[in-house]
This record gives C-alpha cells, structure tokens and sequence, in this order.
C-alpha cells in the first residue's frame, strides 16, 4: 500500500500547490488579487470601478447595456451626436437578469440615467435559466449575504473551477502579461467603458490580423451556447421587461437593438441550431416591446441592415470599430 | 456512475478500496464488491439493478441445473432455456423498437405499438457475461460456481459492469478465489498505472478530438472533402482512444482490486489485414463471436461457402449488438465482406509489402467508422459522398483538429499500447502517475463526458 499511499499524498501536494499558483495569478479576477492582467474579459469588477470615477467626472446622461457585443459602442460617438455623455457599461456573457442588476446598481449609486442604450442578444433571454457563474457585483445583496451555506458553495464552486485545464491556459497566459512582458494585452476599457483589442489592433496594422482563423476557432462556442436554448425564458424576459419599466419610470428614454453575428457564424448556427427561430421570436419579443411610446427598436441582426462590411469583425460575433461607428450612427439618430 | 466523474473518483473509489482491503475475507470482499457494483450501476437508474440481478440468478441457477443434470440431451435444455431468457430480455430492451418500426416501415399494414423503451446501460455486455457463463458450464469449460455472492460480484464487477471487457467466468475465476489474498505492490503500481493511462487516453485525447469532431458532423451536409476524411480520421482516433481508455481504467481497477482484466486491444490501428484487425480490436467482443457464435455456427469446417455465411452472420450479429440501428447492421455487413475478401486474397495478399497492407486495413477500417459513427444511413450516404468529393459543403476545418490526427496517427503507429508498458512499481513511479493523474483531471473537470461504449 506504500505506493497508493505516494500516490495520494503527490496527489495533494499537486492539488495544494497548483491552487496556490493559480490564486496568486488569478487570471480571471475570480480571488481579487490579480497581480496580471487580465486575460479574459472581466467587464463587471473594471467597469464598476472606473464607472465610479465617470460619473464623479461629470453627468452620466445615458448607459450602454449589454454583452460583449456591445463593448465597441463608442460612448465618445455618442456623445458627438447627441450632446449626451454616455458610460457603456456592455459586461460579457450578459443575460437579461444582467442588464436589470446592472441598472439598479447604477440606480443606487444616485445616477439617473436620460438614454439607455440596450444591445439584445439572443442567448440574453436564454431558456437555460441558468445564471452565470460570476462573483455578484460590489455592493449588491447578493454580494453581501451572510448565508454560510451560499458562501460555502460559491466558494467551492470557485475552487473547483480553478482545476479546469482552460483555467490552468489563462493562468499560464497571465503570466505572460506581467509587468515586464512587452506584450500587449488582449484587451482594454477606456475611462468610459469603451472596449479596444490592443493585440488585434496592432496585428491589423502589421496586416498579420487573420479573421478567417479567428471566425473558423470560435465557431463551436457559440455552438455550445445555442445548442441547448430552446426558447425564450419566461423568467428572463421579466426581467427584461422590469428593466423597461424601471427606466421608463424614471423616465428615460430605451433604445434597444438587436446585436449581430458574422454571417458565417449566422449560417453555422442556422444549420445546427434553432437560431433562426430564437431570432424570429427575440425580434417579435422586442417588436412589442416598441409599443411603449418611449421604447424604440432597431432591428440590427443582420449585417444588411446597418451596411455592415464583411471585414468589419473581430471574431464570431464581435464588430470592429468601423462596422460599430455605423450602428453607433444608427442608435444616435434614434436617440434624436 | 462514469469512471471520469468526481463521485467516482473521489467518494465511491476510495470508499470501496479502503473497505474491500479493510475486510479479510472472501464473502466479505464478494459482498463489498457486490453492493458496491449494484450502487454503481443503480446510480444511474436503480430500477435496472433488478434486471442485473434477474439475468444473474437465471443464469447463476442454471449453472446449477446443469451441473446436476443425467443427461447431455438436458444440459443443452436448460443451457437454451437460460440463453434464452437472457437473449429475449437483451432483445426486448434494445431491440423490440427498432423491429417494430421496421417491421412496420416494410409491411405498413403490421403496426406493433412502439414502447419507447429505455435501454438498461450495459446490458449487452453483462448478458454476454451470463451467456458465456452458461454455455461454458454446459460445455464443460468450467465448474459451476456454488457460491451465489461471488456469481454476482462476477456479473456485476463495477471495473467491466458498464463497457466490458466481455470476461468469461474462467478468465477470472482463479482471481475470485483468490480474492482474500493480501494487496500485491506491484498490481497496485500496474493498477495505477492502467488507470493513469486511460484516463488520459480518454479525458484529454478522445474527448478534445470528439469536441472538434461533434460540431461538424452535427451538420454532414456543410463538410468539404478535406472535412469530410478529416472527421472520419477524427472520429477513427476518438474512438480508439476513448475505448480503449475505458478499457485500460477498467484493468487498471481490476488490479487495484486483485482482479485481472484481459486484454481488449492491442494496437488495432497497426492491423494488416481485416482478420487482424479483429484479432486486436475490442479483443473480447472478438473472441466472444468467434467462439460462441461463429464456432457454433460450423466455423470454416464446412467449406468455403458455408464459411463466408458463417463469417457473414457473425458480423452481422456483431453489428447489431453495437446498437438498434441499420448503421451497425450495415457496419456489421461492411466488415463480413471485408473479412470474406481477405480470406479470398489472402493467398497473394501475403506478397503485398506489410507497410501498404496496413495502410489499405486502415483506410477500410476508417470508412467503416463512418457508417459505425452516422446515426443515420442517410448521414452516411452524405458524410461518404463528402469523402468521395461530392459533397457541396463550405465546412471550415478546425487546425486543431488537423493537429490532433497527427498526435493521434503518430501515437497509434508508434507508441507501445498500454499493455506493453512496464509500470514502475517504485514510489518514485507513483509520483509521475500522481501527475499523470493530476493533469488528466484538468481536463476531465472542464466537461466530463460519457464514455462512446457506453451507449452499447
């Protein structure tokens, strides 16, 4: 039995000490140490810090809700065409649970809003009812809750997760972003929440930038993420619609458009998926939705509809600055 | 219960490895294993644990019957009637909706009512179990066994319960008897060993190449040719890897438990020639038809026709116990042929450099994985219509899959299989299977998946 008992003992020496590591390194943000940069995308901890110092700046007339998708929507543009200073505050992996928490934490910091700006996803109204598995935001009950057994489980949740071979690559790629590394990161918010892709940017000046490659590895993702949604979940389009009515009762104006996906990743899913149906249905959600007299709709789900170019990606479903500039366009003349 | 899941390994194995080597003797090690195989396998539906032991105490009763019977004329009776039992319950359960549908799609005025029953895991395996059991006592192969609680530990063993390998009752018999013996050091290093490997065989090969494969076979009709052969290729390695994985963490266990599991493949894809291929693919399913089936059936004693429709229907059989669907028949039927030709050729296909016979048996082998992996024959007709360059599709292909049938490809034509492998028994070598075990684990925790055999 001395060789089981090795066995187990290296066991829990690796387990102890690659938890270590990979807590030090924290690559997603998840044990608020983060001595790296961020490899992923962890929009809610660094747009609710340097939301804080916006608004201390200056008024924060209008909000950008939405996910990732919605990062590239230039509040500076915004602000250009309306007059108004908007904070985009797009978190990825949104769902519409997301949106309303994000309203009411900006609510109870005091700001009141004039133009929310809203980018609906399809998967936002997910039927997986399945909330995402985040630390809650600062300051929210749920961050504060004294339950053990809740802080029991998210702890282990957290802990298990950190055993993942993609967390073992983040921690790996994290390091690679320390301090004295020269290379640049994936990517970076600016003061207002805009969103910017240094890494990309820079490849796409060197004209190295392959986005065949890049929609061709991120294709299955989305696979995963629309394979199971069979509808849209009751429970999120509450929520969704809560989120209408606490705005319009604080009597600003929605503006909400349906996001875009590279075509290829359009047709991909088309073929495996019920994506097209999910998009029918989120468009007639949304279409009555528009009633309300302060509710406006824009239908962007499709590259046709606001003049898309078939370069303008970054990914799957990510638009580049120029494709962003003419939706930015699009939502600023329905804000006017 | 999966192998490759927390509850498996971290409540129920160590559990079960602490109490079987606490107990001392024999019924308490036969019991353990016992209760331990029936939770294993009613953690999936408990329901079915009482089909395990109704097909166990049919065949364990006939083991006894025959024993006392005067007469051969009687022993082959009771032999038929237990086969029976266990063929008509193995065919009720996975079988009696697809004759009903097809029953009804080739004589529509014949509608048996579908019953849309669910099929109990792994019972194609134990009812192999129990039928060799059976017709080897009947045989006189073996003595049956007086001990009921060791019959059941035999057709139950959580390490073979689920995906096999197919043991006979002989294969193991010297093990359970001698299942009180104190733990031997190096079983235990060759168990970890085993398991080590096949865990990793399955969690970061079969599973990364199966998550690149799946999303493209989900739509056949968008594959260009190049995607086309390359998830034939793909699917060819997955499977290999994520069976043979069972199989090794399957062994591996059998030794952490004083048990030896045979062996169920030895490095197919270096095969040249169908017989081969067979001879070192899924080695107990193999033997099992030849010497159950194919034997009984006349073999090659009766000419060379009624050889090719013995070779035919063996196939066949063997094709439709991988499933309910006319792809495994059709797959079956694909692989009798083959073996048919290579007994014609074999005369000149011994001139035939081996390097080119290999490459020729693979090539056949991967397309039968295509018929094996459609769910449809439609799918297949596409999938191989992509192959053959007449697909209209504009599938992109993952590099990393590219990348993965290299490692795949290098790994199954130069890498020992698992067998050959002389496990350290040193404390030094339980390190690395720490590590080994430890890395695998990182993948496993991301998205632990079923094993492919076990649909069977």
């Amino acid at each position: 039995m001395a060789i089981i008992r090795t066995f187990l003992l290296t066991l829990a020496a690796l387990a102890l000490l690659y938890a270590f590591v990979v807590q030090t390194v924290d690559p997603r943000g998840d044990f608020n140490r983060r001595p790296t940069a961020s490899v992923i995308l962890d929009a809610r901890a660094e747009k609710v810090k340097s939301f804080a110092a916006y608004a201390a700046r200056g008024p924060a007339d209008g909000l950008v809700l939405g996910s990732s998708r919605s990062m590239k929507i230039d509040p500076q543009a915004l602000q250009a065409e309306t007059g108004l200073r908007f904070f985009n505050f797009a978190i990825e992996g949104a769902r519409a649970e997301d949106y309303l928490a994000l309203y009411r934490w900006v609510r109870a910091q005091g700001v009141r809003p004039r133009v929310i700006l809203i980018g609906l996803d399809v998967e936002a109204l997910h039927s997986d009812d399945r909330p995402e598995s985040r630390q809650p935001l600062p300051g929210t009950a749920a961050a504060n809750t004294g339950d053990p057994s809740e802080r029991f489980s998210r702890w282990l949740a957290r802990e298990r997760k950190i055993f993942g071979a993609s967390y073992l690559g983040d921690a790996i790629r994290a390091v690679a972003f320390l301090p004295w590394s020269s290379r640049l990161p994936y990517y970076a918010f600016g003061p207002d929440g805009y969103l910017r892709y240094p890494q990309f940017e820079a490849q796409r000046a060197r004209g190295t930038f392959n986005l065949d490659r890049r929609v061709a590895n991120c294709l299955t993702l989305y696979l995963e993420r629309f394979q199971d949604m069979t509808g849209l979940s009751p429970g999120r389009r509450a929520a969704f619609e809560e989120l209408v009515r606490e705005a319009q009762s604080d009597d600003a104006r929605v503006v909400i458009w349906l996001t875009t996906l590279h075509p290829r990743t359009v047709d991909y899913l088309a073929r495996r998926t019920h994506y097209a149906e999910l998009l029918a249905q989120v468009g007639a959600y949304a279409a009555g939705l528009a009633r309300e007299p302060t509710v406006r709709v824009l239908d962007l789900s499709s590259g046709e509809r606001y003049g898309a170019t078939a370069s303008g990606w970054y990914d799957c479903g990510h638009i580049d600055e120029d494709n962003a500039a003419r939706v930015t366009a699009l939502l600023a003349a329905a804000i006017r | 219960m999966l192998f490759n899941s927390n509850v498996f390994l971290f409540a129920f194995l160590p559990a079960v490895f602490t109490l079987f080597w606490v107990g001392r003797t024999k019924q308490q090690r036969y019991v353990l294993l016992t209760v331990a195989s029936y939770i294993f396998y009613g953690w999936w539906d408990w329901r079915f644990c009482f089909l395990l032991l109704c097909s166990s105490l049919v065949s364990f009763a006939a083991g006894l019957l025959i024993e006392g019977a005067p007469t051969a004329r009687r022993r082959r009776g009771i032999m038929a009637v237990a086969v029976s039992v266990d063929l008509a319950i193995l065919g009720f359960f996975k079988y009696y909706d697809f004759f009903a549908a097809s029953l009804h799609q080739a004589l529509p005025f014949l509608a048996l009512p579908l019953l849309h029953v669910i099929l109990p895991i792994g019972i194609s395996f134990y009812t192999f179990h129990t039928i060799s059991y059976v017709v080897d006592v009947a045989d006189g192969r073996v003595r049956p066994t007086h001990n009921l609680i060791e019959y059941l530990t035999y057709v139950s063993l959580f390490c073979q319960l689920i995906a096999g390998p197919i043991i006979r009752y002989r294969q193991i018999e010297a093990d359970l008897e001698a299942i009180d013996g104190p733990p031997r050091p190096d079983w235990m290093a060759r168990g970890l060993g085993f398991f080590v490997v096949g865990l990793i065989k399955k969690v970061i090969v079969a599973d990364s190449i199966g998550g690149l494969i799946d999303p493209m076979l989900a739509a056949p009709a968008g594959l260009t040719t190049m995607a086309a052969w390359l998830a034939a290729l793909g699917f060819t390695l997955q499977l290999y890897f994520d069976f043979s994985g069972y199989s090794d963490m399957a062994v591996g266990l059998g030794y952490l438990f004083g048990l030896r599991i045979p062996q169920n493949f030895d490095a197919p894809y270096c095969a040249a020639g169908i017989r081969d291929f067979w001879r070192r693919w899924h080695i107990s399913l193999s033997t099992f038809l030849r010497d159950y089936l194919y034997i009984r059936l006349g073999g090659n004693r009766r000419g060379a026709f009624r050889t090719h429709v013995n070779l035919m229907i063996t196939m066949l059989l063997g094709g439709l116990w991988h499933g309910a669907n006319w792809t495994f028949v059709i797959w079956g039927g694909y692989h009798g042929v083959l073996l048919i030709l290579d007994r014609a050729f074999e005369p000149w296909s011994g001139r035939v450099p081996a390097a080119v016979r290999r490459a020729v048996t693979f090539l056949l082998v991967v397309i039968g994985w295509v018929i094996f992996r459609s769910t449809s024959l439609t799918m297949a007709g596409t999938w191989l219509s992509a192959m053959a360059g007449l697909g209209t599709g504009m599938e992109v292909v993952p590099r990393a899959l590219i990348g993965w049938a290299l490692v795949g490809l290098l790994a199954v034509n130069t890498l020992p299989e698992t067998w050959d492998i002389r496990f350290g028994v040193t404390r030094r070598w339980a390190a690395v299977y720490a590590a080994g075990f430890f890395i695998a684990y990182l993948y496993l925790n991301e998205t632990p998946t079923i094993f492919l055999y076990y649909q069977f």
